[in-house]
This record gives C-alpha cells, sequence and structure tokens, in this order.
C-alpha cells in the first residue's frame, strides 16, 4: 500500500520516495535479468535502464496498476532479446582471471536455467522466482496463456534432465 | 559500491536531471503548445501581456526582483499549502500556520474547516489546527469536502477504494472498489454529487443513493476538475484535456503536440480554463501556462512561461489572479492580466510543494 503513495510522491519531485521505491524493487528486478541473462553486468544495466524508461514515464504511469509487473515486464523482456543477441553474435566472454565470479545461487539456479532457451529461462523466471501466474505471464509477456503453460512444462522437464 | 548502488546513483541522476538546466529558449516554442478540439479549437497567439512576461523571464529562471518571503495575498481569501512538511494555512495577510504533519488537505466548503489526510488517517481539522474528528482507514489520499452549510460530505480514497463519510464523520461508506486512484471532484451544482473515474470511464453518481446519472467512457485517465458553475468538467490527463458537458457529452479536447499537460483550474465565473503544459527537451525543460477559452474554440493566450518545471496552479476565489508554483525557481508567482508578482524562498518557508489544487479559498 506504501507503494502507491511512493509512486504519487516520485511524479510529484520526491527523491525519497523514488528511492524507496528503487529500494523496493532493484533486488528482484536485479535477480530476475540475472537469471534470464546468466550475465551479472549486463543484468545490472538491464535493470539499471527499465528504471530509467520507468522514470521517463513516471508522469504516465497509473498509480492504481502494481509497479512491478510494469517493471518486471520491461526487465524481462530486454533480458530476452539481450540474450538472444548475444546468442546471435556467438558472443564469447572475456574472461578477467583475476576477477571472481559472481557467485551462483546456493542450489546452482544460474547453471541450470542457463541451459534453458532465452524464452523458457523467462517464463521460468517469472513463474517461479517473481512468482507470477500462468495468466499474468500471459499479460506480462504478450503470449498466448497455452504458450505460457507449454513453455513452462517444457522448462520444468529441461531443468529436472539436468539435476 | 554494490550493483544497486551503483544503479541508484544512476537512476536518481537521470531523476534530477528531470528538472531541467536552463537555458535561453527561442520564442518559437512558446508556439509549441497546441491546442485542438473536436476539429475546432486551435492555438491562438498569445496575448502583449503574455509577450511581455515571457520576454521578461526567458533569460532566467525566476521573475525578477521576487519578494523574499510570502507578505500578503495579492486577493482577499486563504490558501492552503500542502507541502513535503506538511499542511498550512496562509490568510490574507500572509500569516501562517501549520496544521500538521499531513499528506493531503482541501477545505470545507465555506472554508470553515479542513480534511486532512494521512496514510492510516482522515480527519477534520478547523482552520487553526484542532481536531474535529478523525477516521482511522488503511492508505488514505485525495481527500475533497462538499456541501452546504448544514449537510455536507467528504469524499476520500481508502484501500478499500473510493468512499463517501458525513462532514460530521459519520455514514462512512464505500462508493466504488473499483474508482481510479485520482482525485474525485463534487460537481458543484448538484448537491452530494461526485464525478470520478472508474472502468475506463467518467461516472457521475449521487452519492446518498448511489444512482449514476451518467457514464462517459474516456480513453485516458487523469484530474477531475469543474467549471465553478458546474456546466464543465475537465479531464485532466498528460497527453490531453477532455472537457465534458454537464451531461457527460464530451465537448471538446485540448492537446499538446509536443508537451505533457500537468494542470489545470477553470477561472472562478468562467470558462476559461488555465492550463499548465511542459515541454522536455533533451537538455531543458521548459513550461508554459495558458488560458483556453473552452467556449470559444481558437481562443487561447499565453500567460506565463519560464524555463524548468512548474507545478500546480490556484485562482484566487475573486477569479483576478492566478497562483502558479515554480518550483524549479523556488517562487510562486502571481499573475493578473500583466501584472507579476513574485514570491521566492517557497522551499525555506514551506518546505517542497506537493500541491495547490483548489487550494485558495473562500472571500
Amino acid at each position: 500500500m506504501a507503494e502507491r503513495a511512493w509512486i504519487r510522491g516520485a511524479q510529484r519531485g520526491s527523491v525519497a520516495d523514488l528511492e524507496r521505491l528503487f529500494r523496493e524493487h532493484w533486488p528482484r528486478a536485479f535477480r530476475a535479468a540475472r537469471l534470464v541473462t546468466g550475465d551479472a553486468a549486463a543484468a545490472e544495466d538491464i535493470a539499471q535502464e527499465a528504471f530509467l524508461a520507468a522514470i521517463r514515464n513516471l508522469d504516465r504511469f497509473d498509480r492504481r496498476r502494481p509497479f512491478g509487473p510494469w517493471l518486471h515486464r520491461i526487465v524481462v523482456n530486454r533480458a530476452i532479446d539481450w540474450t538472444r543477441a548475444r546468442k546471435l553474435r556467438a558472443e564469447v566472454e572475456l574472461v578477467d582471471a583475476a576477477a571472481t565470479p559472481p557467485p551462483d545461487e546456493p542450489d546452482g539456479t544460474f547453471a541450470r536455467i542457463g541451459a534453458l532457451s532465452p524464452e523458457h529461462r523467462a517464463v521460468i523466471v517469472l513463474r517461479y522466482v517473481l512468482e507470477y501466474t500462468p495468466g499474468e505471464i500471459a499479460s506480462l509477456l504478450d503470449l498466448p496463456r497455452g504458450t505460457v503453460n507449454s513453455r513452462l512444462r517444457r522448462g520444468l522437464d529441461q531443468l529436472k534432465d539436468l539435476q | 559500491m554494490n550493483p544497486e548502488d551503483r544503479a541508484w546513483e544512476v537512476v536518481r541522476r537521470a531523476y534530477e536531471e528531470r528538472v531541467p538546466a536552463p537555458r535561453p529558449t527561442s520564442n518559437r516554442l512558446v508556439l509549441a503548445i497546441a491546442v485542438l478540439a473536436l476539429g475546432a479549437v486551435a492555438l491562438a497567439a498569445f496575448s502583449p501581456p503574455g509577450h511581455a512576461v515571457f520576454e521578461r523571464v526567458r533569460r532566467a529562471v525566476g521573475v525578477e526582483h521576487a519578494a523574499p518571503a510570502l507578505a500578503a495575498l495579492p486577493a482577499p481569501g486563504r490558501l492552503l499549502v500542502q507541502s513535503y512538511t506538511g499542511t498550512w494555512v496562509v490568510d490574507t495577510d500572509g500569516a501562517k500556520r501549520n496544521l500538521g504533519a499531513w499528506q493531503y488537505a482541501a477545505w470545507s466548503p465555506h472554508g470553515r474547516f479542513v480534511v486532512v489526510a494521512k496514510a492510516n488517517e482522515l480527519a477534520a481539522l478547523d482552520p487553526k489546527g484542532a481536531v474535529r474528528w478523525t477516521l482511522a482507514r488503511h492508505d488514505v489520499a485525495w481527500p475533497a469536502w462538499e456541501g452546504t452549510n448544514v449537510d455536507t460530505r467528504i469524499a476520500y480514497f481508502a484501500a478499500t477504494g473510493l468512499r463517501v463519510v458525513a462532514g460530521d464523520g459519520t455514514g462512512d461508506k464505500l462508493l466504488d472498489a473499483y474508482a481510479q486512484d485520482e482525485p474525485a471532484a463534487w460537481d458543484p451544482a448538484r448537491l452530494h454529487t461526485l464525478a470520478y473515474e472508474t472502468g475506463g470511464a467518467v461516472v457521475l453518481r449521487q452519492v446518498d443513493s448511489g444512482r449514476e446519472l451518467w457514464r462517459t467512457n474516456v480513453p485516458v485517465y487523469g484530474r477531475l476538475v469543474w467549471s465553478s458553475d458546474g456546466r464543465l468538467l475537465a479531464l485532466v490527463a498528460p497527453t490531453r484535456i477532455v472537457v465534458l458537458d454537464a451531461n457527460g457529452k464530451r465537448l471538446r479536447w485540448v492537446s499538446t503536440l509536443t508537451g505533457q499537460l500537468l494542470a489545470a483550474a477553470f477561472k472562478p465565473g468562467t470558462h476559461e480554463l488555465a492550463v499548465q503544459a511542459r515541454f522536455e527537451r533533451v537538455a531543458s525543460r521548459r513550461s508554459e501556462v495558458k488560458l483556453v477559452d473552452v467556449d470559444h474554440p481558437g481562443h487561447a493566450r499565453l500567460l506565463f512561461a519560464g524555463p524548468g518545471a512548474f507545478g500546480d496552479i490556484a485562482w484566487s476565489p475573486n477569479g483576478r489572479w492566478l497562483l502558479v508554483d515554480w518550483p524549479t525557481a523556488n517562487q510562486w508567482v502571481f499573475l493578473h492580466g500583466s501584472r507579476v508578482h513574485a514570491v521566492g524562498n517557497v522551499e525555506t518557508q514551506f518546505g517542497q510543494m506537493l500541491q495547490l489544487t483548489n487550494s485558495w479559498c473562500c472571500r
């Protein structure tokens, strides 16, 4: 409920309210982007870009709607685009041998989800990390609900095979 | 610095840059607002006073020789100021009182009381700040008070939706669980009759009987503003203003080609609508206030323009003066024809401004 007040405040120029909104939503936005892209640096850029897009559209935002789905839609779609583009470029990561790789989640989630296609990763992350219903995912990604269900089923099957 | 703090720094900077680096701006920019109607309203040239004012302020942020503090209001009435630090009442002679750390405030019909709200509380105060009654509700917002001397109603939003309570704090009830979270607006011509937005439409409802008088689908949501005679209702959204008549029929619309419409207020006793528009450029922001004559499509004139962001606008009760909040300049600008009176250091006096809508009340 405080979120509506933060959005109102941010629309009216309050940096403090914007920060509350940002701090509330950053962890999940970043984690979702990281799980879809499998790349911490890209996830940071994508989540940051999503917040910047949100700021650009803040005056037009309908306060009755929850902020999270609006933000996650941007994050997940950009993360899918980034992952597809990277695949097309057949990009090879330059690894700084001295740098410590970002830690995986305790159960190795990043590694396992990374084996899925970007489209399957997205629905799995939205369903099981961000906890949206299949109907909500269909709406967020502009997909038929049946497509969401089949991607969820196939994604889960592949994850089981990887265990 | 961790990713979250790094990103916050970038986001904060981008947000703060929404408030503009002022720079001299070409006269052509003031022509950028386009005022259209269902085919008929066109942009009108700005008036000579508008020109003069524009020339004066275009090179600098703020009106020169602004008074360092608010000494008096230029017209009779009292001002209800809502800032981040709380709610203030300013008398005609400039005396001001802080009513407390409330987040929303509105006058009672004749300015005898003030309804205020914060997160979990709605309260009625007298103008000196004494509490008359309170009501505990979750997530209270946008109270609005109407009625006669003896029979009043207050509309407000809570977590459950749009609610209405009698002016003595009794009879609280839910009016619409699905109402859009925008301030509802009481019809000044029909007692206890409220306009609000719900389900993609503007609805006019008699709140005691619950009877819906009309419903008009609208393409956007925004703030609702009545003319003082109750014959016009403007829906003010960033992309356009839709003007309805008293029966909900769409009469006109006002839009800008390149800017956002962020506030509007009918001049008391007229069908002239003061409109505040903001124009974003890559490196700057600019704002204007124009007066649109809704009855005469094509008639609009520039009242004031300046770099940066304008906030709310409010007419004096006698309709002679228009108050424009100018946060970029930290000024309030009072306009009356070609007369301009500015007061500086607004934030020092009241804190960062939140709301002035319908704030100047009662001769």
